[in-house]
């Protein structure tokens, strides 16, 4: 492991429990250490192992200072504090305009998503003025956007909080399919099949996160298993 | 070692050798490695941290000739307060425990 990849990891793993101007300080700290490390003839790699796992170290440095504050005090003051750079404040800014673009777009057009989509695939190749004029479309872009962003948000994301997208889309399938349904209130028995209908999409979305956390979490923690004392 | 028993102590080794000499992170960390071998460096880190928030010791930047940039640590006047003030309750509890029996 170089340098720059133990101070990203670093910072990443602080990411959500220190403000930016704590979590600045702890990576320059480590920044010089490196630095002196380096100045004496030991390479970046000896430097690191001595340094250790870089959870465990995140560990130490959030455990230390910040037990005082109540957690949800922390998580809001972070959240604002560090709007851009925080994996999750990302992930709430994505998230939302998904779920609702998506909810929006399938209540717009009364389709299931994906049946939709097959359905429309063909028109939806000629981005003509008429399909522009579409507001489904334009919503759909949104849509395809805030995954994108999504995903390159959680690129480097050391947990791979990318598990979390199966569920997110099945959550949207889901809500916008419960919109539709509303319209079906006054048959009750139906309505009550076609909700549990519209909760597959959310129970498949749950099941393949849950399946993609434990396989990354396996993947990622399964090798360091170098204990340092404290 | 007991992190229990090392916590206390290491603030003061942490202190005590920033009192005798101005000193930057690395050097820091090799000092304290060198007596007490097992101690992880984000644990010093950490010490360093808490007692710069308490104001204890302040940093300022170094004027090296050669090598990197360096932070040094230098301790205030609260900080050597504090530092005696710990030092002459390690001293009572070590006479408690002599008294008790254990050398």
């Amino acid at each position: 492991m170089t340098k720059k990849d133990f101070l990203h990891k670093l910072k990443i793993e602080l990411g959500f429990h220190l403000s930016s101007q704590e979590r600045q300080a702890v990576i320059e700290d480590y920044e010089e250490y490196f630095d002196s490390a380096l100045y004496e003839g030991k390479t970046e790699e000896e430097t690191c192992k001595q340094l250790g796992d870089i959870e465990k170290l995140a560990k130490e440095i959030i455990g230390n200072d910040n037990k005082k504050k109540p957690i949800w005090i922390r998580n809001l003051t972070h959240k604002i504090n560090d709007s851009c750079h925080n994996v999750y404040f990302i992930n709430i800014v994505t998230i939302l305009p998904l779920i609702v673009g998506l909810g929006l777009w399938i209540k717009y057009k009364g389709w299931f998503f994906w049946a939709y989509l097959l359905h429309r695939k063909i028109e939806l190749m000629y981005v003509g003025p008429s399909a522009l004029g579409n507001i489904s479309f334009l919503i759909l872009a949104f849509i395809s956007l805030s995954l994108a962003c999504l995903i390159w948000s959680n690129r480097n994301s050391s947990l791979s909080r990318i598990f979390q997208v199966p569920f997110y889309i099945g959550a949207a399938v889901s809500l916008g399919d419960i919109g539709r349904l509303l319209k079906s209130l006054s048959e009750p028995n139906l309505f009550l099949s076609s909700l549990l209908r519209a909760m597959i999409p959310l129970l498949c979305g749950i099941i393949i996160s849950i399946i993609l956390f434990f396989k990354l979490t396996l993947f990622q923690r399964g090798g360091s298993k170098n204990d340092s004392t404290i | 070692m007991i992190a229990q028993f090392k916590k206390g102590v290491l603030e003061m080794a942490v202190l005590f050798t920033i009192s005798k000499k101005d000193t930057y992170g690395y050097e820091l960390m090799k000092e304290i490695k060198r007596y007490f071998p097992d101690t992880y460096e984000g644990t010093t880190y950490t010490v360093l941290r808490r007692l710069a928030q308490d104001n204890h010791v302040t940093t300022y930047e170094g004027k090296t000739s050669e090598g990197p940039k360096r932070k040094y640590i230098r301790i205030t006047e609260s900080g050597v307060i504090y530092l005696n003030n710990m030092i002459s309750q390690w001293q009572v509890l070590r006479d408690s425990i002599e008294e008790l029996g254990i050398q």
